[in-house]
Order: structure tokens, then C-alpha cells, then sequence
């Protein structure tokens, strides 16, 4: 049987052991939690390309496209 | 450390985007486990790019201090500066700094997990921060600014301090920091009038009744008769208000020498 912290762990990066402490939760509410840490990791994943995105756009255009490779956008 | 839930409630909120109404599912966990909770969320954020914040730290480890300041002004905007910051040895941030403006050093801030800049805030020279701290104030990034006073330097906490006008600013602050021990010795550092208008701006509001009373509990019993006094002074009925809230928030037996007094 999965661990119910197994998606939790993924979505933070780190070991379903080390979560330990969520176990005071219940499995509906672990699943709600996932779903907010999901949406905040969607939310910060945006702004953070947005930036970058706005950053390549002050560059020559002849230079976007090896930056990008360089910095593995 | 004493954890406030409350305070580690909202601080969560804000980084999931969140009212703190809207977390009622996480009831069952404590302060500390609220804490631990908030920092795998940024850490793990953070790490989603950390292969890109490094390289472009690294990018820019030989060039003058100046040209990778524009760089950052001028192409990679607040956001990514904030995130390679970390990336970026304290004194050389620090130098770097003192070529930015206080609104890019503001923006920057917001985007920091102060956990992270610990360093950089030592480093920091305080008369750039104060900008910083007004800008702050009149964009009302209370919950940014609570979470800076649980790793910024007290003696530059101190200083900042002055550019906070209206004590009701102070309580928001407090609000969301965590280390409620700071912010008490902050406070018995101030004058009596200052604490008089903190204390008449704290009893307007009961969630401000609340936050000077964790701070209060948190003071030793000489500055927690002080305290009392200056209640005293402000209005006698204080106390039984203060005593309300200290049975609610289980502060009542800490707030002994206040209530004593």
C-alpha cells in the first residue's frame, strides 16, 4: 500500500520519512495540503519563467537562444 | 523557540497564496510542525531552479561589482536577483547592493526567504536597509518584514525601528515574526511614551491585544511590571482586557509578574 505521504514527499523533495509529522493529518486533509503546495509550485514555477523570459527579452535576440542552452532554460 | 501558531499560520498562508481561513485542514498541526511545514514548501520551491540561480551566480563571479549590479537592475529583474542571492557570497551582495535603489532592494526583499539571507542581513550595512524599511511600510509587506525581524541583527533592528511611525505598524510586524523574544527586548528598549502609544494602539484591536501580550510574556518579569505600569497609565481597565486574552492564548501563567505588578 502507497504511503499517503509518498505525493507530499515528491511535491517537497524529500523523504515520505521525513514527514512524519503530517501524520496528524488526515488523508483528506494531506490531499488538500498537496493540492496547495501543488498550486504554490505552479504559481512560483510561472513567475520565476516570466522573469527569466523578461530578462531574455532585454538581450540582443541573437543571444537569447545560446544563453537559454547555457543556462539550461 | 516558542512557536505561535498563529504567526506561523499566516506566514504559511502567504506562501501558498492563501488566506489563513482557508487552511482549517492543517488544524492538527502545531506551531512547529506549521514551521517545518513552511520551510520544505520554500526550500522546495526553491530548489526547482537552483541549477539556474547557481549558473547565473557563477556567471558573474569576475565581474566587477558594479556591472553585475546593472545586470541584475537592468536584465534580470528582482525575482531572479532575490533567488541567486543565495548563490552569491554576503559581502559581495552587500556590495552590490549599495548600487541598487531602495525600490529594486524592496522588491528583492519580497521575494527572499529571510531564512536564506540570514547572512546577508549581517553583512548589510543598516543605513541601506532603511530605505527598504519604508518602502516596505508604505506597500504595508507587514508579513515580509515580521519574517526579516526573526534573522535581522538586534542592533539593526533597533535603528530600523525608527522609521516605524505608527505603533500599529509595529504590532503588524509582530504579527509575523516568530521570534517574539526579539521583539520584546526590541520593545523594553523603548521610552516610556513609545510604549504608552504602543499599548494605546494595541488595546484598539483585540488581535492586537493578543500580539503584545505574546510579546509581553516573553519579557522578564522587571520589564513585564513596566509594562504594567504603562498600562496602568494609558487606562486601569487594560489589565482585565490583557488578562481576557492571556486565558485565551495560554499566556496567563508567563504574564504572572504583568498581572502582578
Amino acid at each position: 500500500m502507497a504511503n499517503p505521504n509518498d505525493k507530499l514527499a515528491k511535491l517537497l523533495r524529500t523523504q515520505p520519512a521525513k514527514l512524519d509529522f503530517l501524520s496528524a493529518l488526515s488523508e483528506a486533509d494531506r490531499l488538500k495540503l498537496a493540492g496547495d503546495i501543488e498550486q504554490a509550485r505552479q504559481a512560483h514555477s510561472k513567475h520565476i519563467r516570466g522573469s527569466m523570459e523578461e530578462a531574455l527579452n532585454q538581450l540582443p535576440w541573437l543571444l537569447r537562444a545560446p544563453i537559454k542552452k547555457l543556462f539550461g532554460v | 523557540m516558542n512557536i505561535d501558531r498563529d504567526t506561523e499560520l499566516r506566514r504559511l498562508a502567504r506562501v501558498l497564496h492563501r488566506d489563513a481561513a482557508q487552511l482549517g485542514h492543517l488544524a492538527a498541526l502545531d506551531g512547529a510542525g506549521l514551521m517545518k511545514l513552511r520551510t520544505l514548501i520554500q526550500n522546495s520551491l526553491l530548489e526547482e531552479f537552483a541549477g539556474l540561480f547557481e549558473k547565473i551566480a557563477a556567471s558573474g563571479k569576475l565581474a566587477p561589482d558594479a556591472l553585475s549590479a546593472l545586470l541584475c537592475r537592468k536584465v534580470f529583474g528582482p525575482s531572479i536577483t532575490a533567488n541567486m542571492s543565495y548563490y552569491v557570497p554576503a559581502d559581495r551582495a552587500a556590495r552590490m547592493c549599495k548600487h541598487f535603489d531602495d525600490e529594486f532592494m524592496a522588491e528583492i526583499a519580497r521575494e527572499q526567504i529571510p531564512e536564506r539571507a540570514r547572512e546577508q542581513l549581517e553583512k548589510l550595512p543598516v543605513d541601506l536597509m532603511r530605505g527598504v524599511t519604508r518602502q516596505m511600510l508604505a506597500s504595508r509587506d507587514y508579513h515580509i518584514m515580521g519574517g526579516f525581524t526573526d534573522y535581522l541583527p538586534e542592533d539593526k533592528a533597533m535603528i530600523l525601528m525608527e522609521e516605524i511611525a505608527d505603533p500599529a505598524d509595529s504590532l503588524r510586524i509582530s504579527s509575523f515574526a516568530q521570534r517574539k523574544d526579539r521583539v520584546a527586548r526590541l520593545t523594553a528598549k523603548m521610552d516610556d511614551q513609545q510604549i504608552r502609544s504602543l499599548i494605546e494602539a494595541a488595546f484598539k484591536a483585540p488581535e492586537f491585544i493578543n500580539e503584545v501580550g505574546l510579546v509581553t510574556a516573553q519579557m522578564p518579569p522587571k520589564d513585564q511590571q513596566r509594562m504594567a505600569k504603562l498600562s496602568d497609565a494609558v487606562d486601569p481597565k487594560h489589565r482585565a482586557t490583557a488578562r481576557q486574552a492571556a486565558e485565551k492564548n495560554g499566556t496567563l501563567e508567563q504574564l504572572q509578574p504583568f498581572f502582578a505588578a
